[in-house]
């Protein structure tokens, strides 16, 4: 981020930071309209906020033009094979059930054999891209997405590598990439939160660290909401008994009416304007805070708007299936269009993915994620959001091409354990090369072989595409800068339109 | 530090780098909490022991609060409380609207509210209610306008919220009328209608009333029924005054 910063005397002893001061007072809309919701103390200033000529405030510059606006992550926890999906080896075919030449990776747990894939394979789009017959809706969103297929990660393990994969870091401590994208750019509607996460249960192995703010201001904390299917579907996305006012966190509440709590609102905004009138001294804070009444009460009707799916026609609904991966892709795409910066949308509690005991257990994952995935990229299409929102889809890792013997496999012998060397992850949508893939596997998909992408690489790219040069968003904490990135990233240009 | 305002020092340096005043501070979750519970006369100050969740039934001091490394309290996290699982060389101050929704609907906020407005019921009328909840919530007396302004509030305010309350009841009979026969559901797909979903490892009771699930039953069974007095409670605490120090 360029950002121009007025030179603060005594830093440590401007709590309230000058340029800060000066500009809010000067802001025509008032506070309400920065994109922090009137964040106080000195995050704006921090946040970058800069003076335009005019005296107006831009809230962060962008580092070159965003290509996205919006980013929809739609996370495979667990860990989708590759061999399976989108890699696939015809050599495991050729070698199955004999040793990995050159004997085997260490991964988790205890593998054995070359194991084929049970899935058929088959050429989608102009391309011919491959995409087995797990994913048919994807393979015929083929020349949209780019698939990568030489990601990398550190650990064989879910819990650092979905910190990884959301954080940039193994460890629990670091801000989550959305926190890092509404801190980077805000949020362009603030009745809704900036960053939100959906998962039908509650979430994953690692849970709230994914979505954490960590050292970033508290307003960055990335939203979750459990987005359960309720019993009485009839195998519809949504049931009879579906109420968008239980999922949310800002209900009305159930005590009192709004024309009650309107009435509440004008007698505070009275009192506190009266109180300010005695002070000579404008304070932002003060304005800010009668700001965010309103935007509350605001929140109360606007945000179980967007929640509440069905006021999409028929069409729609059909168009993404039943379940609760269905319902979030969904409310993604409805929350992305109202200005929200990120959405992530988890398969489900635990690691669903994780198949250790048999592969074949990727059958009803993917019969669930499948046409959901494809009618994000449909959906955004027809509302004209495509072209600048970036979807991401993938997992923490990938799979062995071996197959695990241990005991935690069952004796059953036909899963796969977790590979962290190499795995496939896809893209599409706002400045990506639709129809591509980019890097390679070894022959049989265990390791990257051609142009690896670290998971650093890949926030490069994404953050990239938002605008944002990786190396400058930055935020000072414990003594340094710290990135997304940490000191590593590399943006992947050969995938961008 | 004086918050006076002067404005020759204004001109000069308006962003007080050289201290000519004290600075408006926010409280922090603690502070706030703990302010809350001590005005409505609910604060127990008793010290030692374990600590505990934060319910709206828990009336000891924050800092016997439960923090969760893996989950933080909603409420603290809410107020800026760092994430426990780094360490925090100082503290955010941020002013969310979620914020204002805790002031507003929180089942915490309300019954100490309620407590405030039991504490001023004694007084002889209206006007001297109104001076001793600014005495107890802001440590003044109000101005005249501002003991107008409630004085209005708190005449029209009952009977408005009679009339309402009737409206919404007739509207709820006639709606259940015609949904007798076709299905019993639809007590549910109102707005706020049904049960508070039950929620699990999510639950967090200082939320209650802002989150869904947030409040256990038996929690909200100890809370006071809203009442005029009590909502004109809630707005001297939410108001800024009360939330900041000068």
């Amino acid at each position: 981020m360029s950002i121009e910063r007025r030179e603060i005397v005594f830093p440590h002893k401007a709590p309230t930071p000058v340029t800060r001061r000066d500009a809010l007072c000067r802001i025509g809309n008032g506070f309400g309209m920065l994109a922090f919701a009137g964040l106080v103390g000195e995050s704006l200033a921090k946040a970058g906020a800069v003076e335009g000529k005019d005296g107006s405030i831009e809230v962060r510059k962008l580092d070159h033009p965003a290509k996205a606006k919006r980013v929809i992550f739609l996370f495979m926890n667990g860990g989708l094979s590759q061999v399976d999906s989108f890699d696939p080896k015809p050599m495991l075919d050729k070698y199955h059930g004999k040793p990995l030449p050159g004997g085997s990776i260490a991964t988790e747990r205890k593998t054995g054999a070359l194991m084929r894939s049970p899935f058929k394979f088959k050429k989608y789009g102009q391309a011919g891209m491959d995409v087995s017959e797990l994913f048919p809706y994807v393979g015929e969103c083929a020349d949209d997405i780019c698939f990568i297929r030489s990601i990398y990660t550190d650990i064989p393990n879910h819990e650092p590598s979905m910190l990884m994969m959301n954080t940039g870091h193994s460890q629990v401590g670091r801000p989550s990439l959305g926190s890092w994208l509404t801190y980077g750019l805000g949020t362009e509607n603030k009745s809704l939160p900036g960053f939100v996460v959906l998962c039908p249960d509650v979430p994953t192995t690692v849970g709230p660290p994914l979505w954490n703010n960590a050292f970033l201001p508290a307003v960055h904390q990335g939203t979750y909401i459990a987005d359960k299917v309720e019993k009485q579907t009839d195998g519809r996305l949504v049931g009879k008994e579906f109420d968008p006012q239980k999922l949310i966190s800002f209900i009305h509440n159930e005590k009192f009416t709004l024309p009650e709590q309107r009435r509440e609102l004008d007698l505070l905004e009275k009192l506190d304007r009266m109180q300010m009138a005695q002070e000579k001294a404008k304070d932002p804070q003060l304005e800010a805070a009668i700001q965010s009444m309103e935007i509350a009460y605001r929140m109360q009707t606007e945000a179980p708007d967007v929640f509440d799916i069905r006021k999409e026609s028929e069409a729609t609904l059909k168009l993404y299936g039943p379940g609760s991966t269905a319902r979030g892709c969904l409310m993604a795409v409805r929350l992305v269009e109202r200005g929200v910066r990120m959405v992530q949308v988890y398969y489900g509690k635990g690691d669903p993915w994780d198949a250790h005991v048999d592969i074949q257990m990727h059958r009803k994952n993917a019969k669930d994620s499948d046409q959901p995935f494809a009618a994000v990229i449909k959906d955004l299409k027809s509302r004209g959001l495509f072209k600048d929102t970036l979807v991401v889809c993938g997992s923490e890792f990938g799979r062995t091409p071996v197959q695990e013997i241990g005991a935690g496999a069952g004796g059953s012998q036909t899963g796969r354990d977790h590979n962290p060397f190499g795995f496939t992850m896809w893209l599409a949508g706002g400045g990506i090369k639709g129809g591509t893939i980019y890097g390679a596997t070894d022959d049989f998909g265990f390791k990257v072989a051609d142009k690896p992408v670290h998971v650093h690489d890949l926030h490069a790219t994404i953050l990239h595409l938002m605008g944002i040069d990786h190396t400058k968003l930055t935020y000072r904490y414990s003594g340094r800068d710290f990135r997304l990135t940490d000191v590593s990233g590399t943006v992947i240009q050969d995938i961008l339109a | 530090m004086s918050n006076d305002y002067s404005q020759a020092n204004f001109e000069k340096d308006s962003g007080n780098r050289f201290y000519w005043r004290a600075n408006r501070r926010r409280m922090d979750a603690e502070q706030v909490r703990d302010s809350l519970l001590f005005v409505s006369g609910a604060l127990d100050p008793k010290m030692y022991g374990p600590s505990s969740p934060l319910t709206p039934a828990y009336n000891r001091r924050t800092v016997y609060g439960k923090v969760s490394r893996y989950r933080l309290d909603e409420y603290l996290q809410l107020f800026d409380f760092p994430p426990p699982n780094i360490s925090a060389e100082k503290r955010f101050t941020t002013n969310v609207p979620l914020q204002r929704l805790f002031f507003m609907n929180s089942d915490f906020a309300g019954q100490q509210a309620e407590l405030v407005a039991k504490r001023v019921a004694s007084e002889p009328d209206s006007a001297a209610r109104i001076r001793k909840a600014y005495s107890i919530v802001l440590g003044r007396a109000p101005s005249d306008d501002e003991l107008k302004a409630g004085l209005e509030y708190l005449k029209r305010e009952p009977m408005q919220e009679y009339e309402e309350r009737k409206q919404a009841e007739s509207k709820k009979e006639a709606e259940k009328k015609t949904a007798k026969d076709a299905k019993p559901k639809a007590e549910a797909m109102r707005p706020g209608g049904g049960q508070t979903p039950k929620s699990d490892v999510m639950a967090d009771g200082m939320m209650g009333g802002v989150t869904p699930g947030a409040s256990k039953p038996e929690d909200q069974a100890k809370l006071l029924p809203p009442t005029a007095w009590g909502r004109y409670a809630k707005i001297l605490l939410s108001s800024g005054e009360f939330l900041y120090v000068n």
